[in-house]
């Protein structure tokens, strides 16, 4: 009953956050651009009438708020409902990916609107910055040592615990899944480096700093999800599944944090956005 | 230090972006021994096809106003400022014309002079 309690607290608080404290955040944020930054003055902002935009911003606050009633009729369920840890794992993982949707769309959203961006783009100049980019520009060796030593230990951990026969482990799997998605996140991290510019008005700084988010944001987030497997395995292994819900919940949580930060607005230098012959 | 390529302009791509390094030397903007990007990285950046900063990296590095050093990158060379104000390409055109004037004053014909340009190209290999 403790463990389900337990549970049912960590499950409100992966409701709130993602359903409900960082949507409020965003919107926010999407009506301050929309009201402070408007089409006439920033044209480049915009590809479509500013109703457009104010549609999408309607659209996810109505699909966050359908989220978040459908999460608290489920924990109203949960809580009248006996049952067993791994339907509670299920339970956390499916509503989690139901609770990024949302956040899916809104950036498949972005990238329709940095390609008509780059189509509507007449400039017949194009600019770049005479200066080398590599990884340690935006994450400290010190956090990528951290997030080395992490990856190094899990190995250790794996190959620790697969001398034992536990029944429930999937052996050297776990380290072809943790290196997989280590790799995926590199491959991210290194498109953003090096790679092309998918908005063609953002200044030269604004990208540095959206570079050092996304890098430092994917960096803790390989240390997380390494940490996560990790105290899965060892929680199991300690006989202690019971508690393997909560730490997923609160796993899918510190995920939200992390990968959110990615939205952030306040770095932005919008006088880029201006027509050449506003800009002064 | 900013780069700025004109793609509507007549002064092919490469030339520009070779111009502008020399300019950013010269202007000591950039200076012995720092870094330059990659050549990917220039060309993501300015959109332009990899080859044509290839090209340019090229032709720096004949110029030593470059220096490539294996993995570690591209780098500005320590003579860069002496070399950014020889230009080879306006060298070639005054030496050829100097040459081309000898010959016409000589009564050799125009066509004659290609074909033996032409000739003297191929049998150096290129």
């Amino acid at each position: 009953m403790t463990n389900h309690f337990l549970f049912h607290a960590v499950f409100l608080g992966q409701i709130l956050l993602i359903s409900f404290y960082y949507p409020r955040q965003l919107l926010g944020k999407m009506g301050f651009v929309l009201e402070n930054y408007p089409q006439d003055q920033y044209p480049r902002l915009y590809t479509k009438p500013a109703e457009h935009y104010r549609k999408a911003q309607k659209s996810f606050r109505i699909l966050n708020r359908a989220i978040l009633i459908a999460g608290l009729v489920l924990l109203a369920v949960l809580v009248n409902y006996p049952r067993s840890g791994e339907w509670d794992k299920a339970i956390a993982t499916w509503y989690f990916l139901l609770q990024f949707f949302p956040f899916l769309l809104l950036d498949i959203k972005s990238f329709k609107e940095f390609r008509r961006m780059r189509k509507a783009n007449t400039r017949g100049t194009r600019t770049a910055v005479l200066q080398r980019r590599g990884l340690f520009n935006f994450v400290s060796p010190a956090l990528f040592a951290i997030a080395i030593i992490t990856y190094v230990a899990y190995i250790f951990l794996i190959v620790h615990i697969n001398q034992f026969d536990y029944p429930w482990f999937g052996g050297y799997t776990n380290i072809v899944a943790v290196t997989l998605l280590n790799l995926f996140f590199a491959g991210i991290v290194l498109w953003h480096v090096y790679g092309k510019k998918l908005n063609p008005h953002q200044a030269h700084e604004d990208r540095l700093q959206q570079t050092e988010i996304i890098a430092k944001a994917l960096v803790f987030t390989s240390i997380a999800a390494t940490l996560f497997i990790s105290i899965s395995i060892v929680l199991s292994a300690l006989d202690l599944r019971h508690l393997q819900p909560a730490v997923q919940s609160l796993y899918f949580q510190l995920l939200a944090v992390l990968c959110l930060q990615v939205y952030r607005t306040d770095y932005i230098n919008f006088e880029v956005y201006k027509n050449d012959a506003q800009v002064t | 230090m900013e780069i700025i390529i004109d793609i509507e302009d007549s002064v092919p791509l490469f030339t520009q972006l070779i111009e502008q390094i020399k300019k950013a030397v010269l202007r000591g903007e950039i200076g012995p021994g720092n870094a330059l990007p990659s050549i990917r990285q220039l060309a993501n950046d300015l959109e332009l096809n990899n080859k044509t900063v290839a090209k340019a990296y090229r032709l720096l590095e004949r110029d030593s106003v470059i220096q490539t050093k294996g993995y570690r990158g591209t780098f500005i060379h320590p003579d860069a400022m002496v070399n950014s104000t020889v230009d080879l390409g306006s060298w070639v055109t005054k030496t050829l014309s100097g040459a081309v004037t000898a010959l016409q004053d000589a009564g050799v014909t125009d066509s004659e002079i290609r074909i033996a340009f032409a000739d003297v190209m191929s049998s150096h290999g290129h």
